[in-house]
């Protein structure tokens, strides 16, 4: 008699289990990845030289992420910033991205100080992820690597109007004097400088500089230029060191005009009244209730008595970034969180709403296009007043980045 | 010429402001034999002292000196009865010595960041902070503190040398232990006293200098760590164990760094100052003063 059992059972489950796992994969998404919080990076000095910039930085970043998380987050979902202090050192910068991308796993990095960031873009660009200056202006970095975008205007920009206003304004044409901090940012301020001046017909230029920003004497260096007898400076460098420089140059008996290569309190601090006479290119601040509110932050906190357009950028870098989240997120798939879609949505993005300044990207270089001015200082009654706007440049008339040969490296 | 009298001028300053500080180092290394690294950080401290109680307070500016005083002699000592005097009472040596004053440096210098935060501040409110007033010797210029702080040097100097360390008994106990420590106790010196008196005399020695640094340049945190390693060229050049020689060897550092820049670009400073350096090092170790090697080897 023929058994009746039927023996294909472990087939008929076989197939059973195939059939369910392929009508629970095609209903569930490819990677079925849902996002509890948004993590991104920021590498700031917080210790060393520039840690009082690193500081106005981070506490501007973390009022934005308050802000918008106080609003429920980019469509629910909270961000999260992790900071890690790269000392303004490039050694420090490599080490702290490198810790955000490998541990933390971040696809996104807000970063300072243009020798830390040129450490640390072929590290961003190796790794795809997205590193958001907010506080960097070398020239070294336009175009610098694939994955850097920009709010921080470059330096270019601002010394284009400044040296404009300077020349055509001022009719400064006589002997000029260069001092610079022997960095990346301040050898760029030079070159830029240097090669723009002879275009106004300035024949006769001295330049020296000082080793770092740790340094606080600075009047070997103006003796030497003083010598050159110059009818006006340009002081190079990031804040402190600038005030300083100016306020030994004044010291020293120089009263003629002085181009900085930016202003703010950092500069102010330490110079005094010795900033008044002095000019600088900046991006423009609107007066309104959000920069408003940011600066009542930054001076009952952190007791600035100018606030800069340091702060102004990484908060509005934080706003441009969580626009580029929601961007990424209806455009581009589930797998939106990445740093090369991070990439992508900046630059395709291009206009912002949420800014407290308005700007748009320029795709070619990755800069954010602020409105731009040549600002300088009053005083009354011994006390220095809030710099003032003396003339204001549309993007069209001085883009973001400068053209052309100025673009290779120093 | 006009330049190289302007250049020379600021030498002198930029030395005299090293000489205030590597005097108390100087001392604290001759008398204990530990490199006082932490006195950079005592230093430091002096003008956030003043700055809590003048800026801040509104404290009398004498009366905040005195309190930077009073501070920086607490803590100074302090670093000695709780750090170098048990660990050398251990036998620690002097490389381990030299770690753990650097680590009182760092964590003197961490907690200033903490109190203060990194800011460079000033004794003056940043609105009304000016360009200080100065006066015109022939082609030099200079502002008043800083000639100010050259007759300090000067003043601080010769008082100390002259008259502390040579007419006083505890001043002659102090040359005593510096010359021969073993001989000093044997004729009845009591060295642990010297040493903490010592202690208390450098960490005074360190407050002039910060203050007037500070009122001419700011100060931050990490303000006496550089200096303090300008110090120890400058004893090292003028001698361990010599107090003529740190004056020598400061003033000199001073000038090569301010002269550096005549013919050379302001990134060559810290080089020269250092080929100067190792020149000393190399053909003269005991510096212009110094004792010999076996007495105050590093």
């Amino acid at each position: 008699m023929r058994d009746s059992r039927f023996e294909g059972w472990p087939a008929v489950a076989a197939c059973l289990v195939a059939v369910f796992g392929l009508l629970y994969g095609c209903t569930e998404t490819p990677t079925g990845k849902k996002y509890t919080e948004y993590k991104l990076g920021a590498t700031h000095p917080r210790s060393g030289d520039q840690a009082s910039v690193g500081d106005q930085q981070v506490f501007a970043i973390e009022v934005a992420v308050e802000e918008i998380n106080a609003k429920g987050g980019v469509d629910g979902v909270p961000l999260k910033v992790i900071v890690e202090d790269n000392q303004g050192k490039p050694t420090m910068a490599v080490t702290a991205l490198q810790k955000l991308i490998t541990v933390d796993k971040v696809p996104l990095s807000f970063t300072s100080y243009s020798t830390a960031q040129l450490a640390q873009v072929p590290i961003a660009d190796q790794n795809e992820v997205v590193m958001v200056n907010v506080g960097a202006s070398s020239t070294e970095l336009i175009n610098a690597g694939k994955y850097i975008v920009h709010v921080q205007p470059n330096s270019a920009s601002y010394l284009r109007i400044s040296t404009n206003y300077m020349l055509t304004d001022l009719k400064r044409t006589g002997r000029w004097a260069i001092l610079y901090v022997n960095e990346a940012m301040g050898r760029s301020f030079n070159l830029y400088v240097k090669t723009l001046l002879p275009k106004y017909g300035v024949k006769d230029i001295f330049e020296d500089n000082w080793e770092n920003s740790a340094v606080t004497d600075y009047r070997s260096i103006i003796a030497k230029a003083l010598a050159f007898k110059p009818d006006t400076f340009f002081i190079g460098g990031f804040g402190n060191d600038m005030g300083l420089c100016l306020k030994q140059l004044r010291e020293a008996g120089f009263k003629g005009p002085v181009m900085l290569s930016w202003g703010g309190g950092t500069v102010s601090e330490p110079a005094g009244l010795a900033v008044v006479d002095t000019y600088y290119g900046e991006q423009v601040i609107p007066d309104n209730d959000r920069i408003k509110a940011l600066s009542d932050k930054l001076l009952n906190v952190k007791k600035l008595p100018f606030v800069g357009t340091q702060s102004i950028n990484s908060y509005d870098a934080v706003y441009m970034v969580a626009e580029a989240i929601k961007y990424a997120k209806d455009h581009y798939g589930p797998d939106y969180f990445t740093g090369p879609n991070l990439r992508k949505a900046l630059v395709e993005k291009k206009d912002y709403a949420t800014l407290s300044t308005p700007g748009v990207m320029d795709p070619a270089t990755q800069y954010l296009s602020r409105q731009l001015a040549v600002k300088s200082w009053d005083a009354e009654g011994g006390k220095l007043k809030p710099p003032k706007t003396i003339k204001v440049y549309t993007p069209t008339e001085f883009d973001a980045a400068p053209a052309g040969d100025l673009q290779k490296k120093s | 010429m006009d330049l190289f009298l302007q250049l020379l001028a600021d030498g002198l300053v930029r030395g005299s402001n090293i000489v205030l500080l590597a005097l108390g180092f100087s001392l604290a290394l001759g008398v204990s034999g530990v490199f006082h690294f932490a006195h950079g950080a005592i230093y430091t401290l002096a003008a956030y002292i003043v700055y809590q109680c003048y800026t801040r307070m509104g404290v009398s500016l004498p009366l905040s000196v005195i309190v930077a005083f009073a501070v920086c002699i607490l803590v100074g000592t302090g670093v000695n009865q709780f750090l170098y005097k048990p660990l050398t009472a251990r036998g620690t040596g002097r490389l381990l010595l030299v770690l753990v004053s650097l680590g009182a440096l760092m964590i003197i210098q961490a907690l200033i960041s903490i109190i203060w935060g990194t800011n460079v501040l000033h004794f003056q409110p940043s609105e009304a902070v000016a360009p200080s007033a100065h006066i015109v010797l022939g082609p030099v210029v200079m502002t008043h503190v800083r000639l100010a702080t050259l007759l300090i040097c000067l003043g601080t100097f010769a008082l100390f040398h002259y008259y502390f360390l040579r007419r006083t008994r505890y001043g002659v106990a102090m040359r005593a232990l510096i010359s021969d420590p073993t001989m000093a106790r044997v004729v009845g010196v009591n060295q642990s006293w010297i040493i903490t008196l010592t202690y208390v005399t450098a960490s005074a020695l360190a407050v002039p200098g910060a203050l007037l640094i500070g009122w001419e340049e700011g100060f931050m945190p990490g303000s006496g760590f550089s200096l303090i390693l300008y110090s120890f060229q400058a004893i090292v050049i003028g001698g361990l164990g010599s107090i003529p020689g740190t004056f020598a060897g400061g003033m000199l550092m001073g000038i090569v760094a301010s002269l550096a820049h005549w013919k050379l670009g302001g990134q060559w400073e810290t080089a020269v100052i250092f080929l100067v350096f190792l020149v000393f090092i190399i053909a003269r170790p005991t510096g212009f003063f110094g004792y010999k090697v076996g007495k105050a080897e590093l």
